[in-house]
């Protein structure tokens, strides 16, 4: 109740302050605080009821747009199991397959693996692009990060004629993917896994490198003999003689790869900034101390710049990961078969395909899509935040 | 051992990566060679070989670090910028989209004009089908090959296609001889092919009884192609298209164009060999273009065309003008709301602010795709419960009360500037501020309070047309007010970060000194505010400037404007305008004039970008020393 401020202390404020609500009168208490809430709860009517609209409407019985009301008469999670129907589990990826016009679960899984794919990569990329506008000193690293600035500052997706035609031309060579039966790929891989493990197990490793190699050692080797006994025995493991394994995807218009390989031109930006604000904050001190003991560069980013990074490359991750998540113009410019939308394509297209008589159902498919994201943000909510009003205070 | 031990984790990276580089472009020549590619093929080495100088000389350390994301950032951001200006300065378009000389070989040797005249040889046709398959459930397509065999000898093999259907990509042709040669050498030829699938000629006509598993069809069977019969082709490349006359007889449908290089211009022999001349980016006939024509440097014809011509002009100016109102508008209300809701809630004794702030965040974190589209079905005229809820409440009430409407409205209006006015006086007490603000507060009200009851309005039948069908008022009023909705939370989080940040000392200050807290927000705290929040009130500019999914997916631009060169409607911004231009066109792609708009769009936000880069002269303090 009483200010926690210590720079508050002056003896107006402590009169004021100091006075808790018991000894407020209740026109004072309005006047005073009573009123704020007040304009606080009819903002949140605002900002929340399109969303506890649409909470209600998807557990309501009745579907449709028109006949809906707030409050409803009597609830049902059909909603939600109509956004799954049609689809069954299914041996390879995705896990399931669905067979109505406008699969959810396809979309939702489609949105994920591209925002997951594309949010790492960029995060690598980005850091270690920070890590040597932050520690290595170089000509040309200042006009470096301003241009990365000022590039940043065109959106990407403003250049969509362009990368629809790039995405053409590549697939007029890239357009078709190379596949190798599993054995190919896993006997050599196995191989020199095992190999290397072997190896690793006589030299003189740390204990801890030994064990991770031990383990190595025992998939890779694992991995082999399956490989092996598939391949001399395929009446019993016809799978891993039949089964293809793609080494090099497909990049053209209207796969996946190449809608990542788009999100990717984003890598270096907004975020090598966040990143690199951040390693400077982090000693130089440390990395002379392991230089002096014998680390390489790679040494001091992977062992101590990284761990010591990892609340900001946390933060970066999901704020990248929602924006992928989010993106619609590129997505939709660039993927035209339905079983590869993303959700936002995907939503867009139940929209304009049944609108207001399944308007239940596009409330349930409304609220799956929203809530991770929601639990993410609030989760990570001080951080955010945090960041957001230390780019006001600067 | 020891060479194990010498190179850490990061040698073994970078061989590895190189190694996969290396071994994936050498893949790549042969491929690049074949299609003569030679530009990408150049770029492609270059770029390695400047990769494995980075990655092996030890005087650029500091380079590989960045490689990996300046490949992406080359490629997929600069190169796409680039490429937009050279699409801008072409004809680029869905009609104009390959080179002359592929343009050239799809009109002599594709599909797409083929003529069948009283002089088109005829050819001995042969059908097989899958013997594995009963004779019910044949399918006259699936199921089907045909044999062609022409005068000269000429031996076409493949699955047909129905005339109807659309051409696939490649032909599906597995033996043939093309192209022409003479009698004999064709006969050889065309046996030895067939041959090599596996044909089996048991009576030696000439005519295999088999082909490759698939066996000759006799005649009592036929009744299951005759549905179909008339309508069976195979296509043929170069040859033009065998098509199905009788069960056993075939017609040659030839090409109807020849290219004569010495005059570059089509021979069209349907119209007796008449000339047609390569005029501006295609073929012409008589006055008629022959599609698809090619792709062509144009200059700055496209910009020319955008300023200069009247029907493109209108459109484009009334958008832009448009664009900068509604990225205005929705930033300043979203600023006012934000920062309105941030001093509110800003009071320590009040309880709950945490799940204030987590509650208010919603609007902003939530996915724009999702929001909005929910939002268009909030706003629907017909159905949306927003409708509903202002019919039953007071839209209903509004249009059965006996009152001239005239006087609702007087009132309405004049309630409105009394209230605005008293509100303005009591923030700053000058009175030429309250009557400014009160007379633009009065005349926004009795804009809509017009719009609700004016002439051209049935409330009762419909509600407001918000969005889809909608009108352009509430349309234009509906976007601002859902991306004010979206945006307000983020200024309210900014606003009370700031706050916070502000020294309570000098508000005590000020107050010590007597000043009202009205005084202390004007000349205390909205100063300091604005000194962090201004560079963010920029960027949120830019940031609306292009929102795109907030129209495209509440309002997809509508209401439509009709009567100009291009599809617009009244809520379309620039970026809508320009994806409109370029996906969704009725028109077709007009992938040049999309991208010669889009360079308006880039020049503006690179205004607005050197604006805000002055604004921020303390960039390096903001983002750490560089």
């Amino acid at each position: 109740m009483a200010a926690s401020d210590p720079g508050a202390t002056t003896a107006v404020e402590l009169t004021r302050v100091g006075k808790t609500r018991r000894h407020m009168s209740p026109r004072r208490y309005f006047r005073e605080i009573g009123w704020r809430h007040l304009v606080g709860l009819v903002a949140l009517a605002f900002a929340l009821f399109p969303l506890a609209w649409v909470i209600s409407s998807s557990i309501n019985t009745v579907d449709t747009l028109t006949t809906a009301r707030f409050i409803p008469k009597s609830t049902t999670f059909n909603n939600y199991a109509k956004l799954f129907e049609g689809c069954s589990w299914d041996a390879g990826l995705p896990p399931f397959k669905c067979a109505n016009t406008t699969p959810m679960p396809i979309f939702l899984w489609n949105s994920v693996k591209i925002a997951l794919i594309a949010a790492t990569i960029q995060l690598a990329l980005s850091a270690l692009a920070a890590y040597s506008f932050a520690r290595l000193r170089w000509r040309g690293r200042r006009i470096g990060l301003i241009a990365i600035l000022l590039i940043q500052m065109f959106p990407q997706f403003l250049a969509f004629v362009a990368l629809f035609l790039l995405l053409d031309t590549l697939g007029q060579t890239f357009g078709t993917a190379t596949q190798v039966s599993l054995w190919v790929v896993a006997v050599p891989l196995a191989a020199i896994t095992a190999l290397v493990a072997l190896v690793a197990s006589r030299s003189d490793w740390q204990r801890s490198a030994k064990r991770s190699a031990y383990i190595a050692a025992g998939v890779g080797g694992a991995v082999l003999a399956w490989a092996l006994i598939g391949q001399f025995a395929d009446t019993v493991w016809p799978f891993v003689a039949n089964y293809q394994v793609t080494i090099f995807p497909r990049i053209s218009l209207g796969t996946h790869t190449g809608l990542v390989l788009v999100y990717l031109g984003g890598a270096i930006g907004v975020n090598t900034w966040l990143l690199k604000g951040f390693m400077d904050s982090i000693p130089t001190s440390l990395d002379e101390a392991a230089k002096v003991d014998g680390a390489s560069e790679w040494d001091v980013f992977s062992k101590i710049i990284v761990p010591l990074a990892r609340p900001i490359l946390i933060v970066v991750f999901i704020l990248t990961f929602v924006g992928l998540y989010n993106e619609y113009i590129l997505a939709s410019v660039l993927i035209r078969d339905v079983q590869q939308f993303t959700y936002a394509t995907g939503l867009a297209l139940f929209v304009e395909s049944e609108y207001a008589a399944k308007w239940g159902q596009l409330s349930a498919a409304a609220v799956l899509g929203t809530m991770p994201i929601l639990v993410i943000y609030w989760t990570l909510q001080d951080r955010i935040v945090g960041g957001l009003s230390g780019a006001v205070k600067g | 051992m020891s060479f194990f031990r010498r190179h850490g984790p990061g040698w073994w990276i970078r061989f590895f990566g190189l190694a996969l580089l290396d071994g994936i472009v050498i893949a790549l020549i042969p491929t690049l060679w074949e299609q003569r590619a030679t530009v990408a093929l150049v770029c492609i080495l270059v770029g390695a070989a400047g990769i494995n100088y980075i990655f092996l000389s030890s005087r650029t350390i500091p380079i590989r670090w960045l490689v990996p994301g300046l490949f992406f950032l080359a490629l997929m951001m600069l190169w796409p910028i680039v490429f937009t200006v050279y699409i801008a300065l072409t004809n680029w378009s869905t009609g104009n989209f390959i080179t002359k000389d592929q343009a050239i070989d799809r009109l002599t040797e594709g599909g797409a004009y083929l003529i069948e005249t009283e002089d088109s040889p005829l050819a001995a046709m042969y059908l097989y089908r899958d013997p594995s398959i009963p004779t019910t459930r044949l399918d006259p397509i699936a199921d089907l090959k045909l044999l062609v065999v022409t005068d000269l000898g000429e031996f076409f093999y493949g699955s047909p296609r129905l005339r109807t259907a659309p051409a696939p990509d490649e032909p599906e042709l597995e033996c043939c001889v093309s192209p022409r040669v003479d009698e004999e050498h064709a006969a050889r030829l065309g046996a030895e092919s067939l041959a090599e699938l596996n044909a089996v000629d048991e009576d030696g006509d000439g005519i295999p009884e088999t082909i490759g598993g698939h066996a000759k069809l006799r005649l009592l069977d036929i009744g299951t192609v005759s549905g179909v019969l008339d309508q069976l082709v195979l296509d043929v490349p170069g040859r033009g298209q065998a098509r199905a006359r009788t069960f056993s007889s075939a017609v040659l449908a030839e090409q109807r164009f020849v290219y004569d290089r010495a005059r570059d211009a089509l021979i069209d022999r349907l119209n007796d060999d008449a000339l047609c001349p390569a005029q501006g980016a295609s073929f012409v006939c008589a006055e008629r273009r022959v599609d698809p024509g090619w792709r062509e440097f144009q200059g700055f014809d496209n910009f020319t065309r955008i300023v200069g011509d009247e029907r493109i002009r209108t459109p484009f100016l009334r958008i832009f003008v448009w664009n900068v109102i509604f990225a205005a508008a929705v930033v300043l209300l979203q600023l006012s709301l934000g920062m309105a809701l941030a001093l509110t809630l800003d009071d320590r004794r009040m309880k709950g602010r945490g799940l204030y702030r987590s509650l208010l965040l919603i609007p902003w974190a939530a996915p724009g795709f999702i929001v909005i589209l929910v939002w268009r079905g909030l706003l629907n005229p017909s159905f949306g419960p927003v409708n509903n809820q202002l019919e039953a409440r007071w839209l209903a009430d509004l249009s059965r009360s006996t009152w001239p409407r005239w006087l609702v409205a007087v009132a309405l209006v004049a309630c409105a500037a009394v209230l605005i006015w008293m509100a303005s006086g009591m923030l700053r007490r000058r009175r030429w501020f309250a009557t400014f603000f009160s007379l633009v507060g009065a005349a926004v009200v009795a804009w809509f309070v017009y719009k609700i009851l004016g002439p051209g309005f049935a409330v009762r039948n419909v509600g407001i047309p918000w969005v889809q069908p909608g009108d352009w008022f509430w349309s234009k009023v509906a976007v601002i007010v859902v991306t004010m909705w979206q945006g307000f939370p983020y200024f309210f989080l900014i606003c009370t970060g700031a706050l916070q940040a502000i020294p309570s000392e000098m508000k005590e200050a000020a107050k010590v000194d007597g000043a009202s807290p009205f005084q202390v927000f004007w000349k205390v705290t909205f100063p300091l505010l604005m000194v962090g929040i201004a560079p963010l009130l920029i960027a949120s500019f830019a940031f609306n400037f292009n929102a795109f999914v907030n129209i495209f997916l509440l309002t997809a631009g509508g209401p439509p404007v009709a009567g100009y060169a291009v599809p617009f409607g009244e809520t379309d911004i620039l970026i809508s305008f320009v994806f409109n231009l370029a996906v969704e066109s009725g028109r077709g792609g007009q992938y040049a004039l999309a991208a010669a708009a889009t360079f308006f769009i880039f020049f503006i936000v690179a205004t607005i970008s050197a604006i805000s880069f002055r604004f921020t002269r303390r960039l390096e303090e903001i983002y750490g020393s560089l």
